[in-house]
């Protein structure tokens, strides 16, 4: 009964970060993004990592490889980006924040009045967040924006006792 | 005119004065700050200079002193007695939204936002 809860609560978890995201990407990118079922996540670099805490505890990271995270910035500053700065990062930083935001204000009120921390950037090949809790929700997902790709985990305390923390 | 433009990203601050002129504001100057603290200093130093800021636009979640902070202090020493502060975050709760109007902002406004977003709920505001 309780893994077919938390299965209902991931199936509109993804839901919900799928939309989005696409509303994050056309609004800020104007670019589409389409979902990849194919998640494979060895070669990103950097991390951009929003956490949850209050009504509803987790964690949200965006990841992307150079390329990706040259584009995003280039796009979205208008100018033509070359190197990894502090403000090419900070665009993945803000990816994360919006992201973050635009998920959990889909969410019910009582989750989405959870509080958001600034996001951490890191540039790192081996980097973990969040936990190894068994009864924590992750959710992965791998969107390509043009010929690049984003990942987005997010890993969340559901209260299974209680309402649920999701539509 | 002149805008006060807080957020500690200085990618969006960019972002956010770019999507002020689209909306058609004419920005004769942009202050710019990446925090509470910063942007009551900002505040402080143009009413010294008699510079009229027509505008504020203002992050919530900011590291040193948060958005509700800053409009909250800044509306205590009078600062923006006659300045419209607008909050532009990812926080778009209903309990963010209450916490920003009684914190002392006259508009809200959450990320991503559009230059069609900000000439309706932004641009009425302002004074031009």
């Amino acid at each position: 009964m309780q893994s077919e809860m938390l299965e209902e609560i991931r199936q509109d978890a993804i839901r919900l970060l799928d939309a989005a995201v696409a509303e994050v990407c056309e609004m800020m990118l104007a670019q589409e993004c389409v979902v990849q079922l194919c998640c494979h996540t060895t070669f990103e670099l950097i991390h951009a990592a929003v956490q949850f805490s209050g009504g509803m505890k987790g964690v949200c990271v965006v990841r992307a490889d150079e390329s990706a995270t040259l584009q995003m910035a280039s796009t979205m500053l208008r100018e033509e980006l070359n190197t990894l700065d502090a403000k090419v990062l900070d665009v993945l930083g803000e990816m994360a924040n919006m992201i973050s935001g635009a998920w959990k204000s889909r969410l019910t009120p009582e989750a989405a009045g959870c509080r958001m921390s600034v996001p951490v950037v890191t540039v790192s090949m081996d980097y973990s967040h969040g936990s190894d809790s068994t009864d924590s929700l992750k959710i992965e997902r791998c969107y390509e924006i043009g010929s690049e790709r984003l990942h987005v985990t997010i890993q969340i305390q559901p209260d299974l006792h209680n309402c649920p923390d999701l539509p | 005119m002149t805008v006060l433009i807080v957020d500690d990203s200085a990618v969006m601050r960019k972002v956010i004065e770019r999507t002020l002129r689209q909306a058609g504001l004419p920005l004769a100057n942009v202050l710019e700050a990446a925090n509470g603290m910063e942007a009551l200093e900002r505040l402080r130093t143009a009413g010294e200079q008699q510079v009229l800021v027509s505008l504020v636009m203002t992050d919530i979640n900011m590291p040193e002193m948060d958005g509700l902070e800053f409009v909250r202090q800044a509306y205590s020493e009078g600062l923006t007695k006659d300045v419209p502060v607008v909050m532009i975050t990812t926080e778009g709760s209903e309990q963010h939204v209450t916490a920003a109007i009684v914190a002392g902002a006259r508009g809200y406004i959450r990320k991503p936002f559009t230059a069609e977003q900000v000439k309706v709920r932004v641009l009425p505001l302002v004074r031009v």
